[in-house]
């Protein structure tokens, strides 16, 4: 009785430090930021060093009318159209307003870099946005398909 | 009176000795209480200007004595000394940094290097009306170009740079613009350009301070393996800022000589403080931001010098 009771109690604890250690923060299905953004980071995927947003000014970039609860930005300071963003919200319908922004983003990406920076429109159009559980996700790369490949071996 | 009577009372109650002893207390009592009262009356006679600190003064001596009783509150008082009036002709001179919330009241007119500057340089609560590929001419609206509608801010609605401007009043605006008019080829049409925008913006934004940043010259190298065009070089950055030096002088905006703390002695963007040879490294944006907050201003003096000006034309 006594040596169930204990092998109870180690498998509870087993479990609750499995829990307390998976995702880095991020809801149940929902992207790690910090963890994607650096798998993308280093993929190769993208054509310079790009530059981390501060946290304060995520939401005006994107025009998002919820703050993120975790978030990861990163952007070219001006040389390409290159970028990630990855963004945990508390709710379902935040994260679908944020993806409905980032849809923007690369939208507007197009407009401005249409006459003056040519080479980074096929860049935009190949642009990954995705949401998977309360979050979303935008990568625009130079190398599309490296990104992919980053965000498939994550989700391994 | 009272005061005696009742300290005869309170003697009576308590006194076990002879009368006698009584009186001695009490005189002694009496002869304390004058004491103070007298040093005390002393003390605040020392403390008011008398007549002999008064006649210390040779030329109090002769003033009347409804004059002299009103020396004291008479002091003149200061005059306010004007601020000097601004030489336009100069850049900006160095200053003691002013606070980030110096800012709060800003506007920052530019394209994709000024959207940087939003983004990267640390600046908290300016408006930016900066966007990628930018030029003067698509703000004013001319040089055969038509005015540009962007975004206040990078995202939302889009209006054109003057039309934003009407719907808020800041204390500065700041412009930056240059690097995508020097393959332009007619420095006439970007020194009127520079010349109406100043114009435009004064009508706009009567109380501000109006700022004009140079150019920042490029780092040729990787310039031109992202742009191999030949009129982007620092020869032309340096004419051009040449044409903005002239035009602040002129239309009394204030010029701020920004390429100074981003260019080596060359006059080159150094390599290490770019991405593209165009835009900027982190670093150099905020060094752009640190040279900004010691580069201002005195709102008086400005105003001053507006004055000055217009007094010597007419």
């Amino acid at each position: 009785m006594m040596k169930k009771l204990f092998s109870l109690c180690v498998a509870l604890a087993f479990t609750l430090i499995l829990a307390a250690c998976s995702g880095g923060g991020a809801p149940a299905g929902a992207y790690d930021p910090d963890a994607t953004a650096q798998a993308l980071l280093d993929s190769g995927a993208f054509s310079e060093a790009l530059e981390a947003l501060d946290a304060d000014l995520i939401s005006s970039l994107y025009g998002l009318e919820s703050q993120p609860e975790a978030a990861a930005v990163y952007t070219s300071t001006g040389a390409t159209a290159e970028e990630i963003a990855v963004l945990v919200f508390s709710t379902q319908e935040e994260a679908d307003d944020a993806r409905k922004a980032l849809e923007a983003r690369v939208s507007d990406q197009k407009d401005a870099c249409e006459g003056y920076l040519p080479a980074e429109l096929p860049k935009l159009e190949q642009a990954i946005v995705k949401e998977s559980g309360s979050s979303v996700l935008l990568v625009v790369a130079n190398d599309s398909q490296a990104a992919q490949a980053a965000l498939d071996g994550l989700a391994q | 009176m009272t005061e005696q009577k009742d300290g005869k009372r309170v003697l009576e109650k308590n006194d076990n000795g002879t009368l006698g002893h009584r009186r001695r207390l009490l005189l002694a009592a009496v002869f304390l209480c004058a004491g103070v009262l007298g040093a005390l009356s002393l003390g605040a006679l020392a403390q008011q200007p008398g007549p002999s600190a008064a006649g210390s003064a040779p030329t109090d001596a002769v003033l009347p004595p409804s004059t002299a009783s009103a020396i004291p509150s008479a002091a003149p008082e200061p005059t306010p000394v004007p601020a000097p009036a601004l030489d336009f002709s100069l850049p900006a001179p160095e200053t003691g940094a002013v606070e980030d919330d110096w800012f709060s009241d800003a506007v920052f007119l530019g394209d994709s290097r000024s959207d940087g500057l939003r983004l990267y340089s640390g600046i908290r609560g300016a408006d930016f009306l900066a966007y990628k590929s930018l030029m003067v001419f698509q703000v004013t609206g001319t040089g055969g170009v038509d005015a540009k509608a962007i975004p206040k801010n990078g995202v939302g609605d889009k209006k054109t740079a003057l039309a934003w401007l009407e719907e808020k009043q800041y204390g500065k605006v700041y412009v930056m613009f240059g690097i995508n008019e020097l393959g332009y080829g007619d420095d006439q049409a970007f020194q009127d350009a520079f010349a109406l925008l100043i114009d435009e913006i004064r009508v706009r934004q009567p109380e501000a301070v109006i700022y004009i940043q140079s150019l920042i010259p490029v780092e040729p190298e990787k310039a031109h393996q992202m742009n191999p065009a030949v009129w982007l070089n620092n020869e032309n950055v340096a004419n051009y800022n040449e044409i903005l030096r002239r035009v602040c002088a002129d239309k009394r905006a204030v010029y701020v000589d920004v390429q100074s703390v981003m260019a080596d002695d060359s006059g080159t963007l150094p390599a290490e403080g770019t991405t593209d040879g165009i835009h900027f490294t982190r670093s150099w944006y905020e060094k752009w931001y640190g040279y900004l907050k010691t580069h201002t201003v005195d709102p008086e003096a400005y105003r001053a010098g507006q004055g000055q000006a217009e007094g010597t034309e007419a």
